[in-house]
């Protein structure tokens, strides 16, 4: 209790950290003391000075969407991953488990190849396909998972398993049909932020929102969900309602998350192991330390994406597998002498 | 306190439990023996409302357990379950004050009143060294003391303890039990528990209610049950009956042949 307020500070400081990095680092470099002077001018409502107007643009029409954009996913995924976990007390439980982010994988990928993304109002119905497509593969999961009234937490596993596998394949069967718009299906697939400027921002904040508002509510429920299903009944929990919303919520999130995104590996998975390893298990903590963490985690990697073959921009998905997938089994290593899951 | 009337439990087609029928006074500990697979543990789960009964009704107090919402029904039965797979992470006061759930809101947000009844509650498990140690790093019968704190704390008038004593050495089994019989004579709580060792059972409980393949085959005093020609048919080994336990209960020993 003493020092539950330090880790909250910490995250936040490399939050802001991160924050600062994604603006001031890219093709061009914006010191920050010109980031200072233009948001500042931006508040007052002055002209930015002349000196600064190339930096203007870059700022507030590419630079500030993107990271905002990046911060929202990486919150979202991380969030939603430490839900996942929480809920089906299973360590390898993140987004992909119950076919979230296949399913919108999928969506995109038919929008794409049925040639929408030749008009202007095709292009904004990809992300909205994704979207569609990540709703109704939960819905069909849950369908499939249910027994009578309730829904077994390996049914839902196995079957999110099965529907993601299958997903996950037509994905690639369309990929091979299509000529022309491969490229672009790949590199969106492995998580590049191919979508620019304020809409996408827009757009996804108010559920990323939403859902990350709820998940953060339901901290206690599963805490008492750690003991099973069947004690945290016997504790008072309505447990197939609290399932139901933590789905909902989680599944939200994610899908504006890999919608506008894209499909971003291992941060939902990893951000909220460190939390639980670094700060014990309490899930009203553990939600939003991920939430940030989340953030923090993929800024940076979207940096590094940005940094490592300039003026070529990697997908940012490679750079979260290739960085996070080593430093998982690390932690493995380090955490095998005290199991702390 | 507690009626179970002709109470029907399926899985599925089959009937794990039928037309069971027991009263538990106020105050007074009921001990459930069975062999494997006699309904033992299914009894407890439909008590404590995880089963839905087929048929039948619960009452406590007058009051029909199946109408309830979880919520309701957790401030009347408290369940110490076995000490499994408990998550090792939280430390012993985290775990105890879960058991306050069905008084909290949906944030979880104990009120003064709720610590001292968690207080209350590990003092009279004789948990409260444990408050600060974490769950994982503690011994079976450590963790079993804290499970009974919790159930505690959720202040419900019916406890149920289903083979609580499964994962305990000698020593561990006796101070549970003799802190759950403390507490149904100094509190007035009563007690439903399965075990499967019948000279523990015949040393704590009031009454015995015998399970075979889901139907009550006899209930009664200890003595009236613990009879060994009926026991030797039910777990299909010879048995014989010595009476030298404590207080003059029934010890009950597989014959030596």
């Amino acid at each position: 209790m003493k020092h539950a307020a330090r880790p909250y500070l910490l995250n936040l400081l490399l939050l802001a950290a991160a924050l600062l990095l994604s603006v001031a680092v890219g093709s061009v470099f914006i010191p920050p003391g010109s980031i200072a002077r233009l948001f500042a001018a931006h508040l007052t409502g002055q002209a930015a000075p002349a000196a600064l107007q190339t930096f203007e643009v870059i700022l507030f029409s590419l630079r500030l969407p993107r990271t905002l954009l990046v911060a929202l996913a990486g919150a979202g995924l991380a969030g939603s991953g430490a839900a996942y976990q929480g809920l089906f007390r299973n360590p390898l439980a993140d987004p992909y488990l119950v076919g979230v982010a296949s399913g919108a994988g999928l969506g995109a990928i038919l929008a794409m190849t049925g040639g929408a993304s030749r008009t202007f109002l095709g292009l904004a119905a990809v992300p909205m396909a994704a979207f569609a497509g990540a709703l109704i593969t939960v819905w069909l999961v849950y369908q499939m998972a249910r027994v009578g009234r309730s829904v077994p937490t390996t049914n839902l596993i196995l079957a999110g398993v099965a529907v993601s596998a299958f997903a996950t394949a037509l994905t690639s069967f369309l990929m091979l049909l299509s000529t022309g718009e491969l490229r672009r299906a790949i590199v969106w697939l492995m998580g590049g932020a191919s979508l620019s400027g304020w809409q996408p921002v827009l757009a996804s904040l108010p559920y990323i929102t939403l859902g990350l508002a709820a998940l953060l509510t339901t901290g206690h429920a599963l805490n008492v969900f750690q003991f099973g299903e069947e004690q945290a009944k016997q504790l008072g929990l309505p447990v197939e309602s609290v399932r139901l919303l933590v789905v909902a919520a989680a599944s939200l999130t994610t899908a504006a998350a890999v919608s506008f995104a894209g499909i971003i590996g291992f941060i939902g998975l990893i951000v909220p192991h460190v939390v639980r390893f670094l700060w014990g298990g309490d899930y009203r903590r553990i939600l939003p330390l991920s939430a940030i963490g989340g953030a923090t985690v993929l800024l940076l990697a979207d940096v590094l994406a940005r940094v490592l073959m300039a003026p070529q921009e990697l997908p940012v998905g490679i750079i979260t597998a290739l960085g996070g997938a080593p430093f998982f089994l690390w932690l493995l290593r380090r955490a095998r002498q005290q199991s702390f899951w | 306190m507690l009626k179970v009337t002709r109470l029907l439990v399926k899985y599925g087609e089959r009937a794990a439990l039928r037309d069971v029928s027991f009263e538990v006074p106020r105050g007074s500990i009921l001990g459930v023996i069975g062999p494997n697979g006699a309904g033992k543990t299914t009894l407890i789960r439909a008590l404590s409302g995880v089963l839905r009964p087929a048929a039948g009704s619960m009452q406590v107090d007058g009051r029909d357990l199946s109408a309830m919402s979880e919520q309701e029904r957790a401030r009347l039965v408290a369940v110490v379950p076995q000490a499994r797979n408990l998550p090792p992470a939280f430390t012993g006061l985290e775990m105890v004050q879960l058991g306050r759930t069905p008084y909290l809101n949906w944030l979880g947000q104990l009120t003064p009143l709720d610590r001292q009844r968690v207080q209350r509650a590990m003092e009279r498990a004789r948990t409260l060294e444990l408050a600060d140690r974490r769950v994982g790093d503690l011994s079976g019968g450590e963790q079993q003391r804290l499970l009974l704190a919790r159930a505690l704390a959720q202040d419900a008038p019916l406890l149920l303890l289903d083979e609580p004593t499964t994962h305990l050495d000698l020593q561990y089994q006796i101070s549970l039990l003799d802190a759950v019989s403390a507490l149904v004579k100094q509190d007035g709580l009563t007690v439903v528990m399965t075990l499967h060792d019948l000279n523990l059972v015949s040393r704590y409980a009031d009454r015995l209610c015998l399970l075979v393949e889901g139907q009550v085959a006899a209930a009664g005093t200890p003595d009236e049950v613990l009879d060994p020609d009926l026991l030797s048919r039910v777990y299909h080994v010879p048995l014989q009956r010595l009476q030298a336990g404590a207080g003059g209960r029934p010890v009950i020993l597989p014959t030596v042949l």
